[in-house]
């Protein structure tokens, strides 16, 4: 399994961890992992330091992910991606949209 | 499903064929077949066996392992060849507990296999009963991968056909494209603007296959439409990411490039949103000259996107662009390896140093790829820094007139002839060009024609000549070197956005040239006035005779005023020079 999310006691404060591949493959899961949260003003973490590799649609499951987030009055952080995961998201420009942390 | 049913019409679903050689286990079998309620055909050796299968088309068939002639495994070979995309189990009956059996049997293509001589009902209706429910499972699946490539086949026929077909200048842009499935999620776009300037788009949609023909017509036609009528590139993706976000699903979007290349000028523009660095080879030593990085996020994420500044780039004639989608330099070779930016980079300074850029690089990445299958689309373009002008067959009026004699404010206008002024104030000069609006009037009141790219163009110049020079007031002189280039532009966004005051006035007056009653041709009078201190014409033009012939040539500067001079009737400036003057004729051919 290379997602796995976690969730802090209060709830609100969930952590989705990717390892490997972020691609396509892992649409259902990620869904999954985070479809359940309905708590107002949850944060999202997505983890990415486990992950080497990500596409296109993995940027486009980040921008869903934060859609759900945001609809929920709360927000989104990618913590740790590696360098090759860094500057997909740079050519993407995510970082105008999204706080990443390093 | 249609296809489903036409493939289980070729069997007989009752008919189950039994081949042993043994009378009596043959006749045990298809007594307990008979009372499951199915129709057994007996066969008793490998070679009856096929010419049962073939004349009866059982949907399954029970052998014996050991058979004289021909074998249960070659037999099950054959029957499965037969049978080709039609799925029909064979279940091996076999007295062997040799183990290396089973696996000959698989091997043959068994489905599977049991152990005979069968005696049990229960044990053979489980059988039965399992093989019943792989046929209809393969069944459902074969139909559903015919639907999926047949609406795959209809999907890249509308791509080639409505999106791509209307490509243009292929003769000097050189686009490849290899699709990582049938239909590929890379669209590329080529469209003259109506100053004969080309613009290329390069655009890599999320995922491939069908989703992404979703986004390709309104992409394709968003960037034809307004290419066309001559809208700036910012206007243009400005539109296309508005028109996708408001369209696709969220999650899906348009990584793209834009390009602006000319016949006349010495520089380039590109946009670059979300797609790897486009390269910018020189022609003088075959190197790398620049890489174009992102600096905007793809389209149809963002609500009210605007794009930074397009990157200008100062070019000589014969380099060249090169523009690819991610799928390139991410192709893999059989031991899992990337291509990568390194070997790409290689590739192209090999190509530039034979003249054959994209070939070159093509050729890199296949043989590096030594025959793997693609994960992702491969696209690729190849594109001239500066392109052939486009055959244009405007032709001046042949009827000679004094173009004096039309004047604004005339008292009476003939049949068929209009006036027509717009003037634009501070904030609508800082978000508004209203030259592809004005044209797009024209060609709505007076229909299309070849001759609307030399009026754009001339609407263009002065209206840019009345908004920099005039209402901003920055210098023209800077123009003069590749630097200055940048640096007037970066001036030209700072004032604009500090506008206070200012305006830009253009007044069109056309009449129709009559032959008879006939229309034959048209003239415009057009009047551009701005609030500016004044353009001294007759100095410009005194100095400019003084500037030799090459230098002129080559100045980027001041070439829009000489442009206007040749294309139009005439051009003469009033009021100190805060108003251009140009009459500009032609017949319709």
């Amino acid at each position: 399994m290379s997602i796995s999310s976690t969730k802090a006691n209060d709830g609100r404060n969930i952590t989705i961890t990717i390892s490997d591949r972020f691609d396509f493959s892992l649409h259902q899961d990620f869904r999954e992992s985070y479809r359940d949260v309905q708590v107002s003003g949850a944060r999202f973490a997505l983890d990415l330091r486990e992950a080497n590799y990500m596409d296109s649609s993995a940027l486009g499951m980040i921008l869903l992910l934060k859609d759900h987030a945001e609809a929920l009055g709360g927000e989104l952080v990618i913590r740790r991606p590696n360098e090759a995961i860094r500057k997909i998201l740079d050519i993407a420009k995510f970082n105008r949209f999204v706080t990443i942390e390093d | 499903m249609q296809i489903e049913a036409g493939l289980s019409d070729k069997l007989h679903h009752s008919r189950v064929l039994v081949v042993d050689y043994h009378q009596s286990d043959r006749t045990n079998l298809v007594a307990l077949l008979t009372e499951l309620g199915y129709e057994a055909l007996e066969a008793e050796d490998g070679i009856q066996a096929l010419e049962m299968f073939k004349e009866f088309r059982p949907w399954l068939v029970i052998t014996e392992v050991f058979l004289p002639e021909l074998d249960g495994f070659e037999a099950a070979r054959q029957i499965k060849l037969l049978s080709g995309d039609v799925f029909v189990p064979v279940l091996f009956v076999t007295r062997s507990r040799d183990e290396t059996v089973y696996e000959r049997c698989v091997e043959a293509g068994g489905d599977d296999f049991l152990n005979g001589p069968i005696s049990s009902m229960g044990v053979l209706k489980a059988k039965l009963i399992a093989m019943q429910r792989i046929t209809q499972l393969y069944h459902e699946v074969h139909g559903l991968h015919q639907l999926l490539q047949r609406e795959e086949e209809v999907a890249e026929e509308l791509l080639s056909g409505a999106v791509e077909g209307g490509n243009t200048a292929l003769d000097q842009v050189r686009i490849y494209k290899r699709p990582a499935s049938t239909f590929c999620g890379d669209v590329q776009l080529t469209a003259y603007r109506p100053d004969g300037d080309l613009n290329i788009l390069l655009g890599d949609f999320t995922g491939h296959g069908l989703t992404s023909v979703i986004g390709a017509l309104p992409l394709s036609e968003t960037f034809r439409a307004m290419t066309r009528k001559g809208y700036s590139g910012d206007e243009i993706l400005q539109q296309i990411n508005n028109k996708l976000k408001a369209l696709l699903p969220p999650g899906m979007f348009l990584a793209t490039i834009m390009v602006r290349v000319s016949s006349s000028d010495s520089q380039v523009y590109v946009w670059n949103c979300g797609m790897p660095a486009v390269l910018v080879m020189s022609a003088e030593n075959s190197a790398l000259k620049c890489a174009i990085e992102s600096s905007d996020p793809p389209l149809g994420i963002v609500n009210n996107f605007v794009p930074m500044a397009a990157h200008v780039i100062p070019v000589e004639p014969d380099d060249r662009l090169l523009l690819f989608s991610d799928g390139l330099p991410e192709a893999r070779n059989p031991a899992g390896e990337m291509f990568g930016e390194e070997r790409l980079l290689d590739a192209a300074c090999d190509g530039m140093a034979v003249c054959n850029l994209a070939d070159r690089v093509m050729y890199a990445v296949s043989s590096f790829m030594d025959g793997r299958e693609q994960d992702d689309d491969v696209s690729l373009i190849e594109i001239p820094a500066r392109i052939r002008a486009p055959v244009s067959t405007v032709v001046h009026a042949d009827v000679e007139s004094d173009p004096r004699e039309m004047l604004p404010g005339m008292s009476a206008q003939p049949e068929g002839g209009w006036s027509w002024d717009v003037k634009l104030q501070r904030d609508v000069l800082q978000r508004v060009n209203p030259v592809p609006m004005l044209l797009s009037q024209l060609q709505e009141m007076e229909g299309a024609g070849e001759h609307w790219q030399v009026v754009f163009t001339i609407l263009t110049e002065l209206y840019v000549n009345a908004l920099d020079h005039g209402v901003l007031q920055i210098p023209g002189g800077l123009k003069s070197s590749p630097d200055g280039f940048s640096q007037y532009f970066e001036q030209r966004e700072q004032k604009l956005k500090a506008l206070e005051q200012g305006f830009v006035e253009i007044e069109l007056e056309f009449r129709p040239i009559l032959s008879g009653s006939v229309k034959v041709g048209g003239r415009l009078l057009i009047h551009v006035r701005d609030s500016g201190e004044g353009f001294d014409y007759d100095s410009w033009e005194a100095t400019r005779c003084e500037i030799p012939l090459e230098e002129r040539v080559m100045a980027l500067s001041g070439r829009g005023i000489t442009l206007v001079r040749e294309l139009a009737d005439s051009l003469q400036y009033h009021d100190g020079g805060r108003m251009a003057e140009v009459v500009f004729s032609w017949s319709n051919h």
